[in-house]
């Protein structure tokens, strides 16, 4: 089955904590009032210009199989396989937040309204994140009845193993120039404020693995720790919305060498 | 307070009217404007640079002081250019092609412009070609390059190949930055430097200018 919709921006809102997080701010630390200006405009200007969409399609467990080995350039051992093949539900899906948000961040820069632009810009990424966070919450709702003990999480091309140019057959099947989303020869998708990935669904045992693979260690999120964190502690699983695609956020602060 | 010390300080609290004001009032007073750069402008964004690897102030504190610094700098720019000095030295700029991430080659080029270089920025989706044929064209002497993919990285080398076989690989060099690239694969591909970020971007630029 195919579904694509509409979100409202808020409904991905990121919260100001991981956005000042985004721009290298530590939660500890207060935001001078100027600071704390720009965030709340960059967050208007957001709601005003997102148009975040996105497309689902379910596959079933071979078919995914020659979607993901289709590519041929995956990392042998990698831990995805494993979890596909313990699910009991899989979907194919992508989002964006939309072009309008990346060609205003571009302006903001023209303009030379840095601070604004760069805010804008964590902003969108950080709603991104948020925005493959719901599309798990209603993957998982949408199986409510059949499945009902089912976690979903997603999984990305570029991250654990499953190489980027996975993007290539995921698109194939899936479509997601239906809502906007083009990829081009590098893999690149346009808009930039782009996610594509798969939704696993099933026990939530079957997301549980030794994060010692190969390109672990030169991985420089490690995102897969809190994900399977939340999944040993399901009871704080629905405190807030929050990133769990494996994609980290990004931390601006210069590195304390050089 | 001397007038060039209140550019900087001005300049360091991201006020970019008063920024104007009084570089306006500096060129009134006839102070030169390769001094109001270097005493006022410059000497501002090295104490905000040096206060943002120390982690004392953040992002939009950097980028507040740049709009700043750019306020003056416009004023400047038609004298500097008069007298054909126009600061440390050129730099091309750009994303490479098929790549259109452009948030960290956007903070390096506000970095560099801080720290006194003049910036060509190409953008992004950024030929080969357009890199080389850009530095010819402009007498530039560094070419930088950023790429947020693995897949994107590749073109690279093919900028680095191209100035080779022109013979400008000893006038020309390049630096490369951005999420998958390392100091390693700089270093493969015959790339002059590496820098992880805006800050070791001016750094190296130096290094490589010996300024
Ligand atoms: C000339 O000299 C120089 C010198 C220094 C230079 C330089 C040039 N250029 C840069 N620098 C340096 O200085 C700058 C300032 O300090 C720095 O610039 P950066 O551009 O690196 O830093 C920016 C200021 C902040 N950094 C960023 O904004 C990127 C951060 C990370 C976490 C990231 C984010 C936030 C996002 N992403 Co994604 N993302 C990642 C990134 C991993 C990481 N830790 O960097 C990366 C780039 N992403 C990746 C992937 C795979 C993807 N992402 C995707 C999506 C996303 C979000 C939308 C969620 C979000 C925003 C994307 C965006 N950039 O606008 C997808 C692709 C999107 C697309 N349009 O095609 C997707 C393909 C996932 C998917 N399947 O959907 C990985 C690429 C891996 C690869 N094989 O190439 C990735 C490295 C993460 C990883 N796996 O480790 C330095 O690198």
């Amino acid at each position: 089955m195919r579904q694509s919709s509409l979100f409202n921006p808020t409904e991905i809102l990121p919260n100001e904590k991981d956005i000042l997080k985004h721009q290298g701010i530590p939660e500890e630390h207060t935001p001078s009032t100027r600071i704390q200006n720009i965030l709340s405009e960059a967050i208007i200007l957001f709601i005003g210009e997102a148009k975040p969409q996105w497309i689902r399609a379910q596959v079933s467990r071979s078919e995914f199989k020659a979607i993901y080995l289709g590519a041929g350039e995956n990392f042998i051992e990698n831990p995805l396989e494993n979890i596909y093949s313990q699910a009991s539900n899989l979907a194919l899906f992508a989002l964006t937040v939309g072009l309008e948000i990346s060609n205003k961040i571009e302006n903001l820069f023209q303009q030379k309204e840095y601070a604004l632009a760069a805010m804008l810009d964590s902003v969108a990424s950080t709603a991104a994140e948020n925005a493959v966070a719901r599309c798990e919450k209603l993957y998982e709702e949408s199986l409510q009845e059949t499945d009902e003990t089912a976690t979903v999480l997603a999984y990305s091309p570029g991250y654990c193993g499953w190489h980027i140019s996975g993007q290539k057959n995921l698109f194939d099947y899936l479509k997601p120039e239906q809502i906007g989303i083009t990829i081009n020869n590098h893999f690149l998708m346009t808009p930039l404020k782009s996610v594509s990935g798969l939704l696993v669904a099933g026990p939530p045992k079957i997301h549980l693995f030794k994060n010692n693979f190969d390109f672990c260690r030169s991985c420089t999120d490690k995102s897969c720790t809190e994900r399977m964190w939340k999944i040993n502690h399901p009871e704080e699983k629905n405190s807030e919305i929050r990133r769990t695609n494996g994609i980290t956020t990004a931390d601006f602060s210069q590195s304390s060498a050089g | 307070m001397e007038l060039l010390l209140q550019i900087s300080a001005s300049l360091q609290q991201g006020d970019d009217s008063k920024v104007h004001e009084l570089t306006s009032l500096a060129l009134q007073q006839g102070h030169a404007p390769e001094k109001i750069l270097s005493d006022g402008l410059i000497a501002g964004m090295d104490i905000i640079g040096k206060q943002f690897r120390h982690h004392e102030i953040f992002l939009p504190d950097v980028l507040m002081a740049a709009k700043a610094m750019n306020a003056g700098l416009d004023l400047l720019k038609p004298l500097l250019q008069e007298s054909g000095q126009i600061g440390l030295g050129k730099i091309v700029i750009g994303t490479v092609s098929g790549d259109l991430h452009d948030l960290g080659k956007n903070l390096v080029t506000i970095m560099l412009k801080g720290a006194g270089f003049e910036v060509i920025d190409l953008g992004k989706d950024v030929k080969p070609s357009t890199f080389v044929d850009t530095a010819i064209s402009e007498n530039a002497t560094v070419i930088g390059m950023s790429a947020l993919l693995t897949t994107t990285m590749p073109v690279m080398k093919s900028v680095v190949e191209i100035l080779h076989e022109r013979g400008l690989a000893n006038s020309i060099k390049t630096i490369i930055g951005g999420a998958p690239l390392s100091d390693e694969y700089a270093r493969e591909i015959g790339a002059d430097a590496y820098a992880y970020d805006a800050a070791n971007a001016v750094v190296k630029i130096k290094e490589l200018m010996g300024v």
